[in-house]
């Protein structure tokens, strides 16, 4: 058993357009969501 | 004169040779689908822009002199688990309606690397989960054989796809013989690879422990052109495995099977399996002993407790894996009009998004894993898994291949089994019903457990009910060629006996 790492290089990833591109609601490039504290009981 | 009941092997022949360009073979392909899919239903999404440009871009480097592979300009159907980035991936879901991935999975990239032409996705049992593509949320694919009947699933799509002559080629996934029963009851051949042979990376996971991408095809040689297409090593899979891709196409040619050992594992070797089933196996092996190989029996005792530990470990797996369908950053949302929390949001989207069998698996695996519970059930079942393991390699040092009818019946009738899939559910886990639901995959699972290669190709129609039958062929982890050769060789012989390939009986596909 042999532990594999990669290179600490910098490699190109998704765009902040892209990783937003499927999301059900955005707002100011950002996932809008719903309340998530202080909800209702 | 059409060319789409050549084989891909054929077709990139032909293509080489400046018979057919990839635009032409490419648009038979779309003619024949808009002729045949509105009955046969493989498809959930057509791609005729991106495979019509990929194939124009293939035409042009041939044009131009440049070396291609052998599948370059064919074209294929893609599973529709496998993101390709900007088309539509939904895995059988609503779910996923409408989302459109921003990256190629790793398949992918190796498929447009090779050239190959994609028409589109396939349908599938939502998620992967099931044995008859009947679990899709945008209704069930029929069998080109009898559209009456199911392609097998989850990867019915892709298996229809194959015996409607809709694609060439088509890529499946399997975790617990996803790949290998569709193409049992189609009559055409699938392959699942060793585990992390071939890049999850972009596999929607179901039990990413058990999932694997594979080939699927008409012919042996064929699978074996797309297998080399698609395997080998990529970073962005920790599971993938970093060493040579078996020589599969080698081996698919090599029709050769003297002196090699091939075991018949007693447990799933046909008791309690339909008779025509079990009369087209006998057969087979009668034909690889006549071929020069010597048929060994072999018992792995533990594969009685596979499909009750699979039944934990995949719904367990699918548990976790389904929780990021949380509808925050991707898929469907449901209910957010300002006032709701998203906890209840979360819960409204999942209420609808998903379907009865997927519901029933995250029930099933989020009580195995709940903390009184976990060892028994989930810790047990990752011992049986060991047993398994143990039973494979026990096995192997009798035999270098082993065998088995894929699925112990043809294909059924849709609706036969899923009218009460809950009294389906419990019936198959507590009786041994081998006639139910569940129990297709009693002869697949086990080399989804053990990660090792598992391969179906067709042996015959059943004399009862004239329908196709799967063999599989089962090989040691990355020594897939074994079972490429002893497939071709069987396929070989078969052919010969018959005098003709089993896909070329398929009736005319009656089209309204």
């Amino acid at each position: 058993m042999t532990n594999i790492f990669r290179a600490d290089v910098v490699k190109p990833s998704l765009t902040n357009e892209e990783a937003l591109s499927g999301a059900p609601a955005k707002v100011e490039e950002r996932f809008k969501v719903p309340q998530i504290l202080g909800e209702a009981e | 004169m059409s060319s789409i009941r050549l084989s891909a092997a054929e077709m990139g022949a032909a293509l080489a040779k400046g018979e057919i360009t990839s635009v032409e073979l490419t648009n038979q392909h779309f003619d024949r689908i808009a002729e045949v899919d509105t009955a046969v239903h493989a498809f959930l999404h057509l791609d005729k822009e991106g495979a019509l440009a990929q194939a124009k871009s293939v035409d042009a480097k041939r044009a131009a002199g440049e070396k291609l592979g052998p599948i370059a300009g064919v074209p294929l159907a893609l599973k529709d688990v496998l993101t390709q980035k900007g088309i539509p991936t939904t895995c059988g879901s609503k779910m996923l309606e409408g989302w459109r991935p921003p990256y190629d999975s790793g398949v992918v990239t190796k498929l447009k690397d090779a050239g190959v032409v994609i028409l589109g996705k396939t349908n599938m049992d939502e998620f992967a989960m099931g044995s008859s593509t009947e679990n899709s949320a945008y209704g069930p694919t029929h069998n080109p054989w009898d559209l009456t009947r199911i392609p097998g699933g989850s990867g019915g799509g892709s298996s229809a796809s194959l015996a409607a002559f809709e694609a060439p080629l088509a890529i499946g996934t399997d975790t617990g013989g996803s790949i290998r029963q569709p193409a049992a009851v189609t009559g055409t051949v699938g392959v699942k690879p060793t585990y992390g042979g071939v890049s999850r990376y972009g596999l929607v996971a179901f039990s990413s422990s058990l999932d694997q991408a594979g080939p699927c095809a008409r012919t042996v040689l064929d699978t074996a052109l797309l297998h080399e297409a698609i395997a080998g090593h990529d970073p962005r899979d920790s599971t993938s495995i970093n060493s040579p891709v078996p020589q599969v196409v080698a081996a698919a040619k090599r029709l050769d099977v003297k002196g090699m050992k091939i075991g018949v594992v007693k447990e799933i070797s046909g008791e309690g399996f339909q008779a025509g089933v079990r009369t087209r196996f006998e057969e087979s092996l009668q034909l690889l002993v006549e071929a020069g190989a010597e048929i060994v029996e072999v018992s792995c005792p533990n594969f009685d407790y596979a499909l009750a530990a699979y039944y934990l470990i995949a719904p367990s797996e699918a548990s976790s894996n389904l929780a990021r369908f949380d509808s925050m950053r991707y898929g469907i949302r449901v209910g957010d009009d300002g006032n709701r929390g998203a906890e209840e949001v979360m819960n409204l989207t999942r209420q609808v998004g998903f379907g009865r069998e997927v519901k029933r698996r995250i029930i099933l695996g989020t009580y195995a894993l709940s903390s009184g519970y976990y060892d028994a059930y989930y810790g047990s079942a990752q011992k049986v898994r060991t047993l398994i393991k143990r039973d494979f390699e026990a096995a192997f040092t009798k035999a270098d291949v082993l065998v088995s009818p894929t699925a112990p019946t043809t294909a059924f009738k849709i609706g036969e089994k899923s009218d009460d899939p809950l009294a389906m559910y419990l019936n198959d886990i507590a009786t041994i019903d081998p006639l139910a639901m569940y129990l297709n995959d009693i002869a697949t699972i086990p080399v989804n457990m053990a990660g090792i290669g598992g391969m179906s190709l067709p042996c015959g129609l059943a004399p009862e009910d004239g329908l196709p039958v799967g063999f599989q062929i089962m090989s040691p982890v990355m020594q897939d060629d074994l079972m490429y050769r002893v497939g071709g060789t069987l396929e070989a012989a078969l052919n010969s006996k018959w005098g003709h390939t089993l896909i070329s009986q398929i009736p005319d596909l009656q089209v309204r």
